[in-house]
């Protein structure tokens, strides 16, 4: 593992550090999860709160759960009649004086309304008005009608509906209906008939006596005024009241039928009757907000009344944007594939209709146990979550019922929506950014480093001789890398000098050893000189011979030590290589005559772009080298031969091979093989300088074994010149 | 009258020996072991010749330095380089200061008194008449054996003793190859190898070109020599 990091870039290794960036969204995102925890927890806390004001304003109003009274179970709902608070006792007498209480309350029936009525109806010809109210323990209803013509009751007719009536339907709790007329005669106290479906005949025949009414004479028509004993119309009956006009005596044909219960068209249906107590109305009213809904239960659970509702509060989006530029174009669109991808929570769900009528729910239970409680429940679609706050409702010590409010976390659900979205959006381009940075950074950093390596491996050969001392100005930064670059300067330089010490040690050596030489030499010299019998001593010729073998070391130290400085000058012509080799071999046979030269040559001109003296001086050297590891009388081969563009010079001797550890070190100086020949003494030097000569002409050079394995091979091999030879 | 011959040299053995074998050559011999006995000697009064060694106890270029305050007393004094000193900076610097010969150690000893030899005869000539006809004419040639001093197209070359004879001899038999073997002994050095012949060639060709950049009359033979091409071309 961490050697396979080591062998890492550091660029990518800094791209894997980028990839830790990644944890700032992370903790981003873990930051809003607990935000909307916390959120939440703050609107669970708030509608705790809510809960218990209300419950607190409801608490021994025994009024609220008294079955007899009841309260609406939903407000707001038109389709319901209303039973308001009167102040006093209405007198059945036709005026409508005492009424005053509930005026406000008056509604006002016109054409919309009709049940049932004939084509050529006109509107002028008949309305009416109807409120009702409530005091001690009836029910009262007042009808004010219009109509031009009234008709009363002809008493010799059988059937009830030939005159204008009242209908008045009323369910049961066990969902039977029971049809109620009331018809009159003349003006004055009504007769109240139970009868069939068919609103025509008498059930019984007798005046039903829970019911009273009272018919007055207006200027625009007539006026009833009826009381309901309230035994008759209780929390859950359903009431229904329609005013029938009858035009003509004769036919007794009915005109029109008026249904006085809003927005129930076309059925002859109840309505529900709600005795309305203001205060407690008013209370629930005031807390009728659309974003939360108020249940308020009895201690059985059941639905005693609902407030509000649960629509979603829209949250104050800037989404509305207009498309300006490209980049906001960019924006939306990109904002769009963020909504599709974090599912945008949805503010249409479905949820517990109001009209229920009980909520058996648990969380109900223990609340109705005495425990205030708040929870998280699902949408009925799970569509969002609804966030549920009960609390008790005392009346002294007893727990009459418990107040409930819902209210969805929508709002928060979308705001945390929109953190994600921003966040998601800043994450993006903050990573972006970063990654770009640190890319370009990697980049320019690997590139100097790059620079800075190439620059140092150059700074030196292969040799470790140093070509430059200054690595240049523009690795210079006053970072680190600029400091290492300047630490390779200065290394450089150290290295420099010591190599120039170094160079010049053979010098030195040579000087240095020259100086006692020269007494030796000179000293033999007087010896002779005085006593010339000294000359044929074979010690005297020992000495001569030491000290010129001497002399041959230190020359061949000077030699490598002064060429590469006489090269510098050196300028190069082109030569026709063969040609040389064949007069330098010549040249050889008479130098070394005990030894046999071969050569081996192409007859076309094999151009190098050379100097002639350091050729002849590389040449030297092969051969000497070829004869100081050959055999006597064995033979020397000299090729030349062109390969690949170049042209290669081989110098094969047969005599002891080159051991494979030092074959690679053999061009270096001071590396020599084999047995060394005591008569001539050698410091390795000669195929150093091979290499030198070769080097200054681009070429290379190296040593083999030979296939036959009687021998060394040694080549040279330089690029061959284009040039043509001026001959 | 015996000819006086300074030698500065800071090694004891070297300076005797070669005090000795010029004594033995009749001259009078006057040897100083470093730079500044040399300077308060030559202060009293000058030799007719000196040799001088380059490094002297501490000081690289001691040598050098006593040259240039030799010339300033004596532009004409024949002076002698002796050093182990071999490399070409050292030997331009040492002809650069008019010094009439450089020899590198070790030197054989009957060759120095041949060279101390041959520069009075030079220092002669020179202070004397230099009117004498020249020995030889090749072309633009001209070789003046008794001033030892060579003309190319009219114009002097300033060589050391060395390169004179190497010329002389390459000169004296045009288009004839003439053997590194031939050519070491012509040096009158005590041990001259291959290389230390093409560095004098080499040298000497450098110094033609200066006065004439097209100068080729010294042709090498690979492997054998050198010879000097003869005027009409044919190769002997």
């Amino acid at each position: 593992m961490l050697t396979s990091l080591r062998t890492l870039s550091i660029r990518t290794k800094l791209l894997w550090l980028v990839l830790a960036l990644l944890i700032i969204p992370w903790m981003g995102y873990y930051y809003v999860l607990e935000m909307k925890k916390f959120l939440v927890q703050g609107q669970k806390d708030a509608l705790l709160l809510t809960a218990n004001g209300i419950a607190t304003v409801l608490h021994d109003r025994s009024d609220l759960f008294n079955p007899e009274t009841g309260v609406p179970e939903v407000l707001g709902e038109s389709s319901d009649l209303y039973a308001h608070e009167l102040d006093n006792f209405i007198q059945l007498d036709g005026n409508a004086n005492d009424w005053e209480a509930v005026k406000e309350h008056v509604n006002f029936y016109t054409g919309d309304t009709l049940f049932i009525c004939n084509s050529d109806y006109d509107p002028g010809s008949f309305s009416l008005m109807n409120v009702m109210g409530y005091f001690d323990q009836y029910l009262y209803a007042l009808f004010e009608i219009n109509d031009e013509h009234v008709i009363y009751r002809d008493l010799d007719k059988l059937a009830l509906d030939a005159s204008d009536h009242i209908r008045m339907l009323r369910q049961l709790p066990n969902g039977d209906l029971e049809h109620y007329l009331i018809v009159v005669s003349k003006p004055g106290r009504m007769s109240v008939f139970l009868v069939d479906e068919e609103w025509k005949l008498p059930v019984t025949g007798e005046d039903v006596t829970q019911f009273t009414a009272e018919m007055a004479e207006t200027e625009w028509g007539y006026r009833i005024e009826l009381r309901i004993e309230r035994d008759m119309v209780g929390p859950r009956s359903r009431i229904g009241f329609f005013a029938v006009d009858v035009d003509d005596p004769e036919t007794g044909e009915i005109k029109t039928v008026y249904s006085m219960a809003p927005e129930i068209s076309g059925k002859e249906e109840p309505s529900q009757l709600f005795i309305t107590s203001p205060e407690l109305t008013k209370i629930l009213k005031g807390l009728d907000r659309p974003q939360s809904r108020i249940w308020i239960l009895d201690n059985l659970q059941r639905v005693r009344a609902v407030v509000g509702g649960l629509s979603a509060q829209p949250p104050a989006d800037s989404d509305v944007e207009e498309e300006k530029g490209w980049l906001i174009r960019m924006y939306q669109r990109t904002k769009g594939h963020i909504d599709a991808l974090l599912k945008r929570p949805s503010d249409q769900f479905t949820d517990i209709l109001p009209e229920v009528t009980h909520r058996p729910d648990k969380i109900f239970t223990a609340v109705l146990k005495g425990t205030p409680k708040v929870e998280e429940r699902p949408s009925l679609d799970k569509k969002t979550e609804i966030i549920v706050a009960g609390y008790p409702i005392k009346s002294g010590e007893e727990i009459m019922g418990a107040v409930v409010v819902e209210q969805s976390s929508y709002a928060v659900l979308a705001l945390q929506f929109r953190l994600l979205r921003s966040l998601t959006i800043v994450t993006i381009l903050v990573f972006c950014f970063v990654v770009l940075t640190l890319f370009i950074f990697a980049w320019r950093l690997t590139v100097r480093i790059r620079r800075l390596s190439t620059t140092t491996e150059q700074a030196i050969t292969n040799e470790g001789r140093v070509l430059e001392e200054r690595i240049p100005d523009r690795i210079y930064a006053a970072d680190e890398l600029g400091d290492l670059g300047r630490s390779i300067t200065s290394m450089l330089k150290r290295l420099s000098s010591y190599t120039r010490y170094l160079e010049g040690m053979p010098d030195t050596l040579a000087h240095e050893m020259n100086n006692p030489l020269n007494v030796v030499s000179s000293s033999l010299e007087i010896l002779e000189a005085e006593s010339p019998e000294i000359d044929q001593n074979k010690h005297m010729q020992r000495a001569r011979n030491g000290v010129s073998r001497l002399r041959s070391l230190l020359n061949n130290l000077t030699e490598a030590a002064n060429l590469e400085e006489a090269l510098k000058g050196e300028s190069k012509k082109p030569l026709n290589l063969p040609v040389l080799i064949s007069e330098y071999v010549d040249g050889y046979r008479n130098s070394y005559p005990d030894y046999q030269f071969l050569i081996q040559t192409d007859s076309s001109p094999l151009i190098v772009n050379c100097s002639p003296d350091h050729l002849a001086q590389m040449l030297d050297k092969l051969v000497d080298n070829a004869v100081q590891f050959s055999e006597t009388s064995t033979p020397i081969l000299v090729r030349t031969r062109k390969s690949n563009g170049n042209a290669e010079i081989t110098v094969l001797n047969e005599g002891p091979e080159i051991p494979e550890e030092i074959a690679e070190r053999l061009f270096d100086p001071m590396v020599s093989y084999g047995k060394t020949n005591a008569k001539h003494s050698h410091l390795g030097l000669g195929l150093f300088i091979v290499r030198l000569i070769a080097e200054y002409h681009e070429g290379i050079a190296w040593a083999e074994n030979r296939r036959d394995r009687r021998g060394v091979a040694v080549t040279v091999s330089i690029p061959t010149s284009n040039a043509h030879l001026l001959q | 009258m015996s000819r006086i011959i300074a030698i500065v040299e800071d090694d004891t053995d070297q300076r005797e020996n070669y005090s000795d074998a010029l004594i033995a050559q009749g001259y009078i011999v006057q040897s100083y072991g470093n730079k500044s006995e040399a300077l308060l000697g030559f202060a009293r009064s000058l030799p007719d010749l000196v040799i001088l060694d380059i490094m002297l106890e501490n000081e690289m270029d001691g040598g050098f330095d006593i040259c240039r305050e030799l010339r300033q007393k004596s532009p004409q004094m024949p002076i002698i380089f002796l050093t182990a000193r071999d490399n070409d900076i050292d030997r331009v610097s040492g002809l650069r200061l008019d010094a009439w010969d450089y020899i590198t150690k070790p030197v054989n000893l009957q060759f120095l008194a041949e060279r101390v030899s041959s520069l009075f005869r030079i220092a002669f000539s020179v202070q004397g008449d230099s009117t004498s006809s020249p020995a030889l004419v090749l072309g633009d040639l001209e070789v003046n054996q008794n001033s030892m001093s060579i003309q190319w197209k009219g114009k002097l070359l300033s060589l050391t003793l060395t390169e004179f004879w190497l010329i002389e001899t390459l000169a004296r038999n045009p288009g004839h190859v003439k053997t590194y073997e031939v050519l070491m002994q012509t040096t009158r050095q005590s041990y001259v190898e291959k290389n230390t012949i093409n560095g004098y060639v080499r040298r000497i060709r450098k110094k033609f070109k200066e006065i004439d950049d097209s100068f080729s009359k010294i042709q090498t033979v690979f492997g054998v020599g050198y010879r000097w091409q003869s005027d009409d071309g044919s190769v002997n």
